[in-house]
């Protein structure tokens, strides 16, 4: 019991339940909610998020922001479809996806971090830039024909589970655990709180914002290369929700803009309450373009609520 | 008013306008279709709609405000406007509900901002993405629509087309309604104290507040203002096409915030410019004309809006405070 108590705080209890609720409600009013193909869709979905979320709600601890990483994830897509069909190796085709993944969330970190641009103007720009390569690099069109084993990257089953699903969670698990006991991630806390204290106690800002940033450009990269192996083609609109889906979630999840608050077991079950918004938008068959619009209000409604009430949220935790 | 030539010279201002000359030459020599009168009469009008959103926005800026949301509040008043005309609805009547329309989204903003505590850039970010999804439910629902997939909406033969729809002296209509209101704002930010004080509110809020300036009032008004503009703006673009759709607006957020920061202003707020917001917006579609004339790929203007932003972000925002600094040291 006590375990459990050290792991879900306040916050991600109330979130939970609210889940639990939800999905309570679903399964009794559209029982096709509790299908295999409905509940492993729903698991799909959040894998893709999963494996970006962890970094981005690091980043929102250190008092950053990152609007960019779906337009990396869709790059990162066209990137390693164009490589392939091109004729390169499974392998090196990832690796260099990556490695663009990782300088294009340098660059943005160079910006933010070392002169001091504003993230949201960068990341902002960042989104175009990177967006608008995505048809200048796949010149508009979606991109097919891979090797039919660049699906396994996805599906290939460990003890019957696909290795996307097992790769998004050891993901969460690992970066909850990287900001409770390390202290390079720890120090993110320091900086989102008093950025100019951490600095006087020695704390490297610059350095660690920049990496935070490159995290988020990899792992939006890694989770692009993941999308186009579950569908086995690199979409030109994908990654274009995802910005917005994640940065929901992590706020759900108990981070603030300003810093200093964010637990990633919350960012992932604010990807879960998402997630089922937009389940419950296609059971009850409502036009999907009102999922933007419900996450948008949601958005906006928690963060007036952070401001005026919420104290006792995702604070640092050991 | 007297004006120093020599700080005239390396103004921003006049960087923007140099830079414009350069690339009017260059597309003169280029191609012939660049002088035509079809092309300029096409610029002409864009760059109407787009400097009356830029003007409100950079009085918004200066006080150290931000919205990315104007796009998508054009395309659910354009959708609005649709909607209504095609229904019947007296077009005077038309435009006082979108015009009070424009207005409460943007106090709305404003309000959530100020009374709310909201990151301006979460609540427009927000903001966008509601009125995006409105824009295309609504137009959707509705039995007028005419297009396939996106909703938009024709109204042929209404008398709305009267608004923007003629030309004076072989210039469109929505570059007199333009001039009209860059000089008003202009003056206004020069001389009038209730615009005054959003420079002091950009520059130091809470200072200002202990000053006993009326700050989350004006900031309210500044945000309204832009909205306002927004649906003035997409009333003159209704009337002049003769339709309106749900694709509208689709960069126009990105496009003003970049014009405005290219002609001068600081994200921190506190400094701005009405002319070189306008020159900014002037610049840019000049650069999205030149990719269509020159037959590029036109998604390369998103991609060089986005360098462009940041390099002037990074020119407004970093360059200038460390020449600052050089010269603060240097003087001491």
């Amino acid at each position: 019991m006590k375990v459990l108590k050290k792991i879900f705080g306040f916050r991600e209890s109330t979130i939970l339940l609210v889940i639990l609720a939800f999905a309570v409600i679903l399964s009794i009013s559209r029982p096709p909610f509790l299908s295999a193909v409905n509940l492993f869709g729903i698991l799909y979905s959040i894998s893709v998020n999963s494996i970006i979320i962890g970094a981005m709600t690091v980043l929102f601890v250190s008092g950053g922001f990152d609007m960019s990483v779906g337009s990396i994830l869709g790059l990162s897509g066209i990137i390693v479809g164009t490589l392939m069909v091109g004729g390169m190796p499974i392998v090196p085709a990832i690796l260099i996806t990556v490695a663009l993944g990782i300088v294009m969330g340098a660059v943005q970190g160079f910006f933010i971090s070392y002169l001091t641009i504003n993230p949201f103007i960068v990341t902002l720009a960042g989104w175009f830039v990177y967006g608008a390569l995505i048809f200048i690099v796949g010149k508009g069109s979606n991109i097919n024909g891979f090797p039919k084993s660049f699906n396994l990257i996805s599906f290939y089953k460990v003890a019957k589970v696909p290795v996307i699903i097992i790769f998004a969670m050891v993901t969460i698990i690992i970066f909850e655990v990287l900001l409770r006991k390390n202290f390079f991630f720890r120090s993110a806390f320091y900086i989102g709180g008093n950025e100019n204290a951490a600095e006087l106690v020695g704390i490297s800002v610059k350095k660690i914002k920049l990496v935070l940033y490159t995290l988020t450009g990899a792992t939006s990269a890694i989770a692009g290369i993941f999308l186009t192996s579950r569908f086995m083609a690199a979409y030109n609109v994908a990654g274009s929700e995802n910005a917005f889906q994640i940065i929901t979630a992590v706020i759900i999840g108990g981070a603030s803009l300003k810093g200093g608050r964010g637990s990633v077991l919350g960012s992932f079950l604010g990807l879960i309450f998402v997630a089922l918004i937009y389940d419950a938008l296609v059971l009850y068959n409502i036009n999907i373009q009102w999922n933007k619009f419900f996450i948008g209000v949601i958005l906006i409604v928690l963060v007036l609520i952070d401001e005026k009430v919420g104290r006792r949220t995702a604070m640092m935790r050991g | 008013m007297k004006i120093n030539f020599r700080k005239a010279l390396v103004s921003r201002e006049f960087f923007l306008f140099a830079l414009i000359i350069i690339l009017a030459v260059f597309m003169y020599f280029k191609t012939d279709t660049f002088f035509t009168l079809a092309n300029i009469k096409s610029m002409t009008l864009i760059i109407s709609v787009n400097s009356i959103i830029a003007a409100a926005m950079t009085v918004l800026f200066i006080s150290g405000g931000f919205d990315l949301s104007s796009g998508s509040v054009m395309a659910f008043l354009g959708v609005m406007i649709g909607i209504f005309i095609s229904s019947g609805i007296n077009f005077i009547i038309v435009i006082i509900i979108v015009l009070a329309l424009g207005t409460a989204i943007g106090s709305s903003i404003g309000f959530v901002v100020t009374k709310g505590g909201v990151n301006p850039f979460i609540a427009t970010l927000g903001a966008m993405f509601m009125f995006q999804s409105l824009a295309f439910v609504i137009g959707l629902a509705s039995p007028k629509m005419v297009a396939v997939g996106i909703p938009t909406f024709s109204f042929f033969d209404s008398p709305i087309t009267k608004i923007a729809g003629g030309a004076l002296f072989g210039i469109e209509n929505s570059f007199y309604y333009m001039l009209a209101i860059l000089i008003i704002f202009s003056v206004l930010i020069v001389k009038n104290r209730f615009f005054r004080q959003s420079y002091y509110i950009g520059g130091n809020e809470d200072a200002s507040r202990l000053l006993g300036i009326k700050v989350d009032r004006i900031k309210i008004f500044n945000y309204a203002l832009v909205s306002f503009m927004v649906a003035f703006a997409t009333i003159l673009k209704a009337s002049r096409f003769e339709q309106t759709s749900a694709s509208w607006g689709e960069s126009l957020g990105l496009e003003v915030v970049a014009a405005v920061i290219i002609g001068g202003a600081s994200l921190k707020g506190g400094e701005g410019s009405i002319i070189g917001s306008f020159l900014g917006i002037v610049l840019l579609t000049l650069i999205f004309n030149i990719i269509v004339l020159l037959g590029k790929n036109p998604l390369y203007y998103e991609f060089s809006v986005g360098i462009i932003l940041l390099a002037t972000a990074v020119l407004n925002d970093y360059v200038k405070k460390v020449y600052k600094n050089r010269r603060i040291i240097k003087s001491i």
